[in-house]
């Protein structure tokens, strides 16, 4: 019960913006209503999760972990003047570390740079509020564009694990990379925001 | 035809430029065609040559021309 009144972290709730996207924050709710219609989406779902089985509502719900705005954070992309394109989140966890997720649904911003752009102004953000000096990403090694992704934003490969999940429905067993960035080599990158 | 070379030309390949474009010392930021779309058809490309999947803990090095020659010299190419 006390949770429900635990308050919002002020400065990382906040709405963020890139040169083509606004970052809005997003409640549980909104989170849930943007992101359920992936369940319906195999391809989308097997690439972000590593299983493409349908999931229930209440399912989806719990599996996403939705944003409470005081450790568990998601931005809608949207370009400007738009509709969502995708979202990205991340979960505060252990000793000032985030994990961080992204799903992008229209396929047709695919290979345009957005979780780039995306991702790099969500670091920075959550680098300087200082409650976070260690970002974690777990990614199927087979996924190209999300080492890609990884790897052009400064994150290092800390190891493999292997054949760790399996999807339900094909079968098939996946690896799972994990890569770590620290703020003291994120600030050595081209994506760092320098302060004034 | 060396591994250097050789990697320069699949780099060029996956990067759909010419292969003068690409140099030895060229990495994932300094290639402006270096794309997440690029980076699959590499893997695609390296996978054709070498005739067999990379270990994921290959795949997640590959970040520069120079790791693609040195996966082609491992390999034998």
């Amino acid at each position: 019960m006390r949770a429900l009144f635990r308050k919002r972290d002020a400065f990382l709730s906040q709405p963020l913006a890139t040169e083509r996207f606004d970052l809005p924050t997003l409640n549980r709710w909104q989170a849930f209503r943007l992101s359920y219609p992936w369940t319906r989406d195999p391809a989308l779902m097997l690439d972000l999760t590593q299983s493409a089985a349908p999931r229930s509502p209440w399912k989806w719900y719990k599996e996403l972990g939705m944003p409470n705005n005081r450790k568990k954070f998601a931005h809608a992309i949207v370009p400007r003047g738009g509709v969502p394109i995708g979202m990205h989140g991340v979960r505060l966890f252990g000793h000032n570390s985030a994990l961080m997720y992204v799903a992008l649904h229209d396929r047709s911003w695919w290979d345009k740079g957005v979780v780039l752009e995306v991702r790099s102004r969500v670091i920075n953000h959550f680098f300087t509020s200082g409650r976070v000096e260690r970002f974690y990403a777990e990614v199927n090694p087979r996924n190209a564009a999300s080492v890609f992704n990884t790897r052009r934003l400064g994150f290092k490969p800390v190891g493999v694990l292997h054949r760790v999940r399996q999807d339900p429905v094909s079968k098939q067993v996946f690896d799972t990379a994990m890569f770590e960035l620290f703020r003291e080599d994120w600030d050595k990158t081209e994506w760092a925001e320098k302060e004034a | 035809m060396t591994a250097e070379e050789t990697a320069c030309r699949l780099v060029a390949q996956a990067l759909q430029c010419e292969p003068d474009a690409v140099g030895i010392k060229d990495d994932i930021g300094t290639l402006e065609g270096w794309t997440s779309l690029a980076h699959m058809r590499l893997m695609l490309e390296i996978e054709a040559t070498i005739g067999r999947m990379l270990a994921p803990e290959i795949f997640v090095e590959l970040t520069s021309v120079a790791s693609v020659a040195e996966i082609l010299r491992q390999e034998g190419n």
